[in-house]
């Protein structure tokens, strides 16, 4: 994160951008909540004082630390939970970061994200990274600036190597500077597809060819949702993920697909593997236009699920859905 | 073991049967046609191939064809009526005809019409065959009354497999000789009189997506305009899809009379926000 190369303008001057594209993606180095709060409140600054509007999408304390800095011009600014909009990072860019964004067609958006938190684990990980990427690519030619705060100390080396190569612009103890490794959004983004973990022995397995088989997924799906203890709303919820999947594998490709149901570490883990190919990386994370019959499929599931990963292999493609169980009770 | 999957449908349903060969389709015929006959029903049965074959198979698989058919509650027929004499298949013609059939057997007294429809001519060269997923979708609309039910036999040896998806998509529900005993129709639609309105019990998915298409369209498009206020009745509907839930709002945002949707789960009301693309769904409340 200390790259040398890179020139470097004061933070609150305009940060550098290239000619003709209005769009700003800033990783943000913070070391201590004095840090975060500078930073954030000066890039809240710069919209308040456009009079443009600002969304603030982080943790619920994080945010509460932005609060204090912005005093009465706090209310002036949107603040989301990402705890609970972001907690599938699959859905951040079509449900906070685009939403927000139509929802003021034709104005300049500022939107801190903080998308990537120590307490991520490993199995999230590539889905929050690829996301960052992702950003970079949805939000080409769009009018918007977006700052996403890196607590540097807390995060190892590789992660932070992550953040120099999906933001152009850093900023760290009120420096910005482009970044060095910043590259190609989709071929980034594809860095971070990786093989996903084995399922364990005792997963069930139900294999499933052509439409008139869906009801059959979903009398798998369902029993396996309920006896894992999820309450009934969360059961719907699945079912209506796990349909569309396997509505695509019947739909839109010729082989027969597999439904793989386990549990760990306190979450229902669905997987569905088939033999097609999701052609636009962007599929599921930007809404297709409106009134288009067809796309949404990936979109609803990364909204219903509280992890979706992707995984893109030469004989087809595996989507496996995470959903949290309730905590034992005692 | 309760009632078999055959002995299970009533009046509303439209069901494709598809069967790899003639013992299939003489075991459920047999079943279809009695249970036809203790629901005090008349029973019709459209088909290329000449009646007295047809009788034999009957008479042969259990049931009282020929006292069935002397007695005129037992009747065959050419499928689409009257029009394949001229090798030229007429959807709407045909779709006409199912209503004066249905009420010319309730004036005779039936409580309904049991239909059998063997589709094997739609694989050859008559002129409009190639209508006949359409005409599946549309002849929905005829079902929704409660007065009619009908088995489509659709040989599998004799279609393409894709072709066969899409006509039972055109069904609200699909048989085939593989269906599990508990087996039930996946959807039922039946028009509601008073709130006027449409009544979907079951489940909906691409397995009958097109089926729920054209029954929304004729529901909507008949109270269209009426100033009356429609309901869409989903209440017993246990599980929809994206694509239903799309058709769903598509259909209550479609006319200009008042249409609403009742008995819709919380899942349900929250799909069709994801699908509505509400503007700013997910971010601060």
């Amino acid at each position: 994160m200390t790259s040398t190369s890179a020139s470097e303008t004061p933070a609150g001057a305009q940060a550098p951008a290239p000619a003709g594209d209005r769009f700003e993606h800033t990783g943000l180095f913070y070391r201590d909540e004095e840090q975060y709060a500078t930073g954030c409140s000066a890039f809240l600054g710069r919209a308040l004082a456009c009079g443009d509007p600002a969304l603030v999408a982080v943790p619920e304390g994080n945010g509460e630390l932005i609060r204090a800095r912005l005093g009465a011009e706090g209310d002036l600014v949107a603040f989301a939970d990402m705890t609970r909009a972001g907690r599938n990072p699959g859905r951040i860019l079509p449900s906070v970061l685009l939403a927000f964004a139509d929802a003021h067609a034709g104005r300049r958006v500022w939107v801190i994200g903080e998308p990537i938190r120590p307490d991520r684990g490993a199995v999230e990980y590539p889905a929050c990274a690829r996301h960052e990427a992702l950003i970079n690519a949805a939000f080409a030619g769009r009018d918007a600036a977006i700052l996403c705060p890196y607590d540097a100390p807390a995060l190892d080396a590789e992660a932070l190597a992550d953040v120099e190569r999906t933001h152009p612009l850093l900023e760290e103890s009120g420096r910005a500077r482009a970044s060095a490794t910043y590259g190609d959004p989709i071929e980034t983004a594809a860095s971070f597809d990786r093989p996903l973990p084995v399922p364990p022995a005792t997963a069930e397995r139900y294999p499933f060819l052509g439409v008139g088989a869906l009801p059959g997924v979903r009398d798998f799906a369902i029993a396996r949702a309920q006896a894992g203890g999820l309450d009934e709303e969360r059961v719907a919820e699945l079912l209506i993920a796990v349909n569309e999947l396997a509505t695509n594998t019947a739909e839109y490709t010729t082989g027969p697909g597999t439904l793989t149901v386990w549990a760990e570490d306190g979450m229902l883990v669905y997987q569905i593997d088939d033999t097609g190919h999701i052609a636009d990386p962007l599929t599921g994370h930007v809404p297709p236009p409106a009134g288009a019959s067809r796309g949404r499929g990936l979109l609803i599931v990364n909204e219903l699920a509280d992890l979706v990963r992707v995984h893109r292999g030469p004989a087809g493609t595996s989507i496996r859905l995470h959903f949290q169980l309730p905590a034992p009770t005692a | 073991m309760g009632p078999s999957v055959i002995e299970r449908l009533r009046p509303g349903d439209h069901v494709c049967w598809a069967f790899d060969d003639d013992g299939q389709r003489l075991a459920a015929l047999g079943e279809y046609v009695n249970a036809g006959v203790r629901a005090d029903q008349k029973i019709i049965y459209f088909s290329d191939t000449p009646p007295d074959i047809l009788l034999g198979e009957l008479q042969n698989s259990g049931v009282d064809a020929r006292r069935l058919a002397d007695s005129g509650r037992l009747q065959f027929g050419l499928l689409p009526i009257g029009r394949l004499h001229q090798r030229m298949f007429d959807p709407v013609a045909v779709i006409d005809a199912w209503r004066q059939e249905i009420d010319a057997a309730r004036s005779d007294g039936f409580s309904s019409l049991r239909v059998i429809g063997d589709m094997a001519w739609a694989s050859g060269p008559t002129a409009g065959a190639d209508r006949v997923q359409w005409y599946e979708a549309q002849v929905n609309r005829v079902f929704t009354s409660g007065h009619v039910m009908a088995l489509c036999l659709y040989d599998r040896r004799l279609f393409d497999s894709g072709r066969l998806v899409r006509i039972a998509a055109a069904h609200p529900a699909s048989i085939d000789p593989t269906t599990n005993w508990a087996w039930r129709p996946l959807l039922r639609m039946e028009r509601t009189g008073r709130p006027p309105g449409l009544r979907l019990i079951g489940e909906a998915d691409a397995s009958n997506r097109e089926a729920l298409a054209a029954t929304l369209a004729e529901v909507t498009g008949d109270l269209s305009g009426a100033g009356t206020q429609m309901t869409l009745d989903v209440a017993g509907l246990r599980f929809a899809d994206a694509a239903a839930a799309r058709l769903l709002m598509t259909a209550a945002g479609s006319t200009s009379s008042d249409v609403r949707i009742t008995g819709c789960s919380v899942s349900l009301g929250k799909l069709m926000r994801l699908v509505g693309g509400e503007p700013y769904a997910g971010a601060p409340a």
